[in-house]
């Protein structure tokens, strides 16, 4: 059979665009295939920073609940004891011969670790915390810090404080904790300067020290719990900067929206 | 007829040169090599047959600087190096082999079609490999801006739509419609230098923008 010019060219027409359109065919599949990839990335990345979150949120419940425990014993338990102490001494004091100036001395020990089981367990508590506001907890914080001798501060609010919620309030203020834990552990610092600043939509608290510093590259954020607040501050959608220049101290600056 | 594939090749190579002269990986510099090479090549076949000069020499030098290009070019841009190189390798050497035994069967001045073919399927072959690789990988790669994957692209494109036309080689010349192979070759090479002028974009943007 003879097969024609226009056939041939039919022929070679068909099989040409069958294969182009083939090959087109798997090139769209992969972008498809492609596109649907990053979506499942995209959400398995979603869920990831939820359970993430999740488990910090849960993180900090227990750790604010062992913290509620842990002030309630001071208050009801070791408190009682020391306060029944004290009085016995009183008892002793006037029924015995014994060295009074000794005793008036255990008397002044008591009382200084009553005031500062009392002040641990106002810093720990968290429902102690709801019915304070936020600036005035951290005033607290300091004059608690201040008491030692070891750290002086200075303590500024900017704008008109507003109101935080609950959650928000007890996590900024475990930040501010910890960065003043941080300060006495490790800074060396003499002063702390603690500014608020009340925004339109954020609060930020800027935490400055006069420390010896680190290098923030160097160290990373693994270390001295700066992780840690950077992960808190990122849990209601915040962020913390830690700048720090060696020999010249630190300064975190915490920025909080309000929703 | 006019050089339109000859001019989209010429277009592609300036586009290469402007935007991936700096680049620092190899293999796009000798992807502007070749680009040349072959430019001139096509420039000079088209000459030839203009004025009524044999060829097919010519383009059985092209033929083997394509295969030397891609076998380089692939086992450089391949997801999983090693497979890459296998493929390269293997793809290469039969395809000598094959090229071979047609020059000396047919001598250098025949087309050797059955060794374009063979080009062609290989080459299918490793650019659908590369897709699986990068179906593969478990991370997302942006396939818009992806430079690789337009080369791979304009390849596997160009030569799933030539396997026909080199099939049908000998046709072409028996009942005369050789002007049809080569509008069938013109609408391939726009589609090919379309696709690798678009991959020096992206290289281009992102070297600027890393």
């Amino acid at each position: 059979m003879q097969v024609s010019e226009e056939d041939i060219v039919l022929i070679i027409v068909t099989i040409t665009s069958i294969f182009l359109i083939s090959g087109g065919f798997v090139v769209l599949y992969i972008s498809i295939y492609n596109s649907r990839k990053h979506k499942y990335l995209q959400e398995k990345q979603n869920l990831e920073t939820a359970y993430q979150k999740q488990l910090l949120q849960t993180r900090l419940e227990m750790q604010e609940e062992t913290f509620s425990t842990i002030s309630r014993e001071i208050h009801d338990n070791v408190g009682q004891l020391l306060s029944l102490a004290k009085v016995q001494l009183n008892i002793a004091q006037q029924h015995s011969h014994t060295d009074s100036l000794l005793i008036n001395d255990i008397k002044s020990n008591i009382g200084q670790a009553m005031t500062d089981l009392r002040d641990i367990a106002k810093s720990l508590s968290s429902e102690r915390l709801q019915l304070i506001s936020l600036s005035q907890a951290v005033e607290q914080e300091l004059v608690r810090i201040g008491r030692n001798g070891i750290l002086s501060y200075i303590f500024r609010i900017l704008g008109e404080e507003r109101h935080l919620s609950e959650p928000r309030k007890v996590v900024v203020f475990r930040i501010i904790q910890e960065c003043l834990q941080n300060i006495l552990k490790h800074s060396k610092a003499q002063e702390v300067t603690i500014d608020f600043e009340f925004g339109n939509d954020l609060l930020q608290v800027a935490i400055r020290d006069n420390g010896i510093g680190f290098d923030v590259h160097k160290s990373g954020l693994g270390g001295m719990g700066l992780l840690n607040i950077t992960q808190r501050s990122e849990l209601f959608g915040g962020k913390a900067v830690i700048e720090s220049i060696v020999g010249e101290g630190t300064t975190i600056t915490l920025m909080i929206p309000y929703v | 007829m006019f050089p339109f594939a000859q001019i989209a090749e010429t277009l592609c190579l300036l586009c290469g040169t402007l935007l991936v002269g700096k680049e620092i990986e190899k293999h796009w510099h000798w992807f502007i090599i070749y680009m040349l090479l072959v430019s001139i090549g096509d420039w000079l076949g088209w000459w030839m047959s203009g004025v009524g000069l044999q060829n097919q020499l010519l383009y059985n030098i092209i033929t083997v600087l394509e295969a030397v290009f891609m076998a380089y070019f692939f086992s450089s841009i391949f997801p999983s190096k090693k497979t890459g190189r296998y493929m390269a390798f293997i793809g290469f050497a039969c395809f000598s082999l094959l090229f071979v035994s047609e020059l000396i069967n047919n001598g250098i001045h025949k087309y050797a079609s059955d060794s374009q073919i063979f080009l062609c399927v290989w080459l299918i072959l490793v650019a659908l490999g590369y897709f699986y690789f990068l179906m593969k990988d478990d991370n997302y790669v942006p396939l818009h801006t992806h430079p690789e994957f337009w080369f791979v692209t304009g390849v596997l494109l160009f030569y799933m739509g030539s396997i026909g036309t080199n099939l049908f080689f000998t046709y072409f010349y028996q009942i005369n419609i050789v002007n049809f192979r080569t509008i069938i070759f013109t609408f391939l090479n726009i589609i090919l230098y379309g696709c690798w002028s678009y991959a020096f974009i992206c290289k281009y943007r992102k070297r600027i923008l890393s």
